[in-house]
């Protein structure tokens, strides 16, 4: 493992329905801090349970999971990771339906030990950042699907995390709207130097990462650098 | 935003099972308030009755182990424990439930023995006490029982197929005695064909008596009457049979209103926890701790059952304030609401919220974030 490592899985294995599906074997992969890495491959591949692997929201069957080189053992150490370190967008972007724009990117800082007025401080100033000043007040069911998904971009940076875990995040958007996330997500990786793991079938994300992981029946089966 | 803020859009969101939940608490709450209240009434006017007479012991024969106050005794016991060092004075007593008026429920008739001090705190509205040696077949109605019956002074009742003359309407300090009838010892004796005994003897005790004197006096009642026992004021009123009775009613149907209302909660939260599966998912993915998810669904419970205990409390006594006025009811129950009462509403309110969410909380804390986010 390189010093630059960041995220790390060491022979991975995950099985669903009491070992009738096997979702991952014996998977081992480095990322490492500041990369772009797209993963690939058909439904039902692995993709998403590698990706909620690294992102600790899920524990292996067998193998390890490491994060800045401490292995993520138990419940309490899972949930502290996710708080401070990875920032999550989902394809269904997962917004509390009863909650405001601003409401939903204060939702991780909980976790943080800012005030009240703090929380809503740096909740606007991120949906400023993703272009959503106008939609503070906005609840998920007055937005958009691009909006939706700027918002859960935006709750994504919410605790200042290095890595950004995204699941098929241009998934449910047209084809304007997923430019638009897209280029948001890059400018996060490229501005602020964070490390961006994308599960997507689009192409064009894809093309846009630094490397390609392509996966196929719960293994990797290629792991290269993206043609430039 | 604040926790205190998502708990509320959470519940605000599914709005109507929430009031209900609510109002199931209420019930709950509601029904133990009242019959407390209701019990608490019934003993201060108790204890009240006697306090107002200056009664300091109250003797009575009770059947052994039961200690039901019913049987007669000799009304001659009374210049026995007069003669008794400490007592300044004593006055024997029928206390009775008779229909007054053929068509009315029963109601209280008390006999007094006539020129006795039990008469000196009688306050008349209309009429005057008249209840000299001679003074035969007079009856005097309490302020309550003169208002169900509809008679004033002058007017006639019949009590048992005999017509007593309405001497007087007398108004007490006690929901009972405003209830009640009264008349001489005597003429009830007559009526009910029970010359010469009473059910209960009211002493009065010299004013220097210690308490130590006063204990050593029950004693000696006790010892030397075989079957009396001598009460302080306070304790018939605790150990009346009825008050008992109306106690363990009271806890019997606030149990079951209150266990209805704590599984209407954990229904209420589970299906509340069922259908946020994904979102609690979305709260552990961005890091929640199990202890915040927990605490959010406790709180929710809580506020929900504090809620209803706040909604049960004002239906409690409202509802008794109102049942207070009807016809049938009136001068019957009077509603007595301490704080101390209010707070143990809340009190078992919370907790029973507590108890309600600690299955739902747990069931939301042990989801794994994957799969609860795969949920949707």
């Amino acid at each position: 493992m390189s010093a630059e490592t960041i995220l790390a899985l060491q022979g991975v294995r995950r099985v669903f329905d009491g070992g009738r599906v096997v979702a991952l074997q014996g998977v081992d992969l480095a990322i490492q801090a500041g990369d772009f890495v797209a993963l690939v491959g058909p439904s039902g591949c692995g993709k998403s349970t590698l990706l909620h692997l690294l992102g600790a929201l899920d524990e292996p069957d067998a193998g390890e999971v490491r994060f800045g080189g401490a292995k993520l053992v138990g419940t309490a150490v899972r949930s502290r990771c996710r708080a401070r370190n990875i920032g999550f967008v989902f394809q269904s972007f997962h917004l509390l339906p009863t909650l405001t724009a601003l409401e939903n990117v204060q939702i991780p800082m909980f976790e943080m030990p800012w005030s009240s007025g703090e929380r809503q401080c740096r909740a606007e100033s991120l949906l400023r950042e993703v272009g959503l000043e106008a939609r503070l007040h906005h609840r998920p069911s007055e937005l958009s699907g691009g909006e939706r998904q700027r918002v859960a971009a935006a709750r994504s940076l919410a605790n200042q995390p290095q890595v950004i875990l995204a699941d098929e995040p241009t998934g449910n958007l047209d084809s304007a709207s997923a430019a638009r996330v897209l280029d948001l997500l890059a400018s996060f990786h490229r501005e602020r130097g964070l490390t961006l793991v994308v599960a997507t079938h689009d192409p064009d994300v894809a093309g846009r990462a630094s490397r390609r992981i392509t996966m196929r029946d719960g293994r990797i089966l290629t792991d290269t650098p993206s043609l430039p | 935003m604040t926790l205190g803020l998502l708990i509320w859009k959470n519940l605000w969101r599914r709005r109507t099972r929430s009031l209900l939940t609510v109002a199931g608490v209420a019930v709950g709450v509601a029904s133990g308030v009242a019959m407390a209240g209701i019990a608490k009434g019934y003993e201060q006017s108790l204890a009240r009755v006697y306090a107002a007479r200056g009664a300091d012991l109250i003797i009575t024969r009770l059947s052994n182990h039961k200690r039901v106050p019913t049987t007669y005794f000799e009304q001659a016991r009374a210049s026995d424990i007069a003669a008794l060092p400490g007592v300044q004075a004593v006055a024997g007593v029928v206390w009775v439930m008779l229909n007054v008026e053929e068509e009315s429920i029963p109601v209280l008739v008390e006999g007094w023995e006539p020129g006795s001090f039990l008469w000196d705190h009688l306050k008349l509205r209309a009429g005057s006490v008249t209840n000299g040696p001679g003074d035969a077949d007079c009856i005097y109605l309490g302020v309550m029982c003169a208002e169900m019956l509809k008679k004033k002074v002058g007017d006639t009742v019949r009590m048992e197929s005999r017509a007593l003359r309405v001497a007087g309407i007398f108004e007490s300090n006690s929901m009972f005695e405003n209830g009640s009838t009264l008349l001489p010892l005597p003429l009830l004796q007559s009526i009910l064909g029970n010359e010469g005994k009473i059910n209960f003897l009211n002493v009065r005790l010299a004013p220097e008596i210690t308490a130590g004197q006063v204990d050593k006096l029950r004693q000696t009642i006790q010892g030397r009457f075989r079957g009396l026992k001598a009460f302080q004021a306070e304790e018939i009123a605790q150990n009346s049979i009825g008050l008992q009775a109306a106690k363990a009613m009271c806890l019997a149907a606030t149990s079951i209103a209150l266990l209805i209302g704590a599984l209407g909660m954990m229904n209420t939260l589970l299906m509340s926890v069922f259908e946020r599966t994904s979102e609690i998912g979305l709260l552990m993915a961005v890091g929640w701790r199990r202890r915040r998810v927990v605490a959010m669904i406790l709180l929710e419970s809580v506020i929900l059952s504090l809620a209803g205990a706040a909604g049960g409390v004002l239906t409690g006594i409202i509802g008794v304030r109102i049942m207070q006025t009807m016809g049938f009811m009136q001068g019957r129950i009077a509603g007595e609401f301490s704080l101390g009462l209010i707070g143990t509403a809340f009190a078992v309110a919370a907790l029973l919220g507590m108890l309600g969410g600690i299955y739902p909380a747990a069931r939301a804390a042990s989801m794994s974030p994957s799969a609860a986010l795969r949920s949707e």
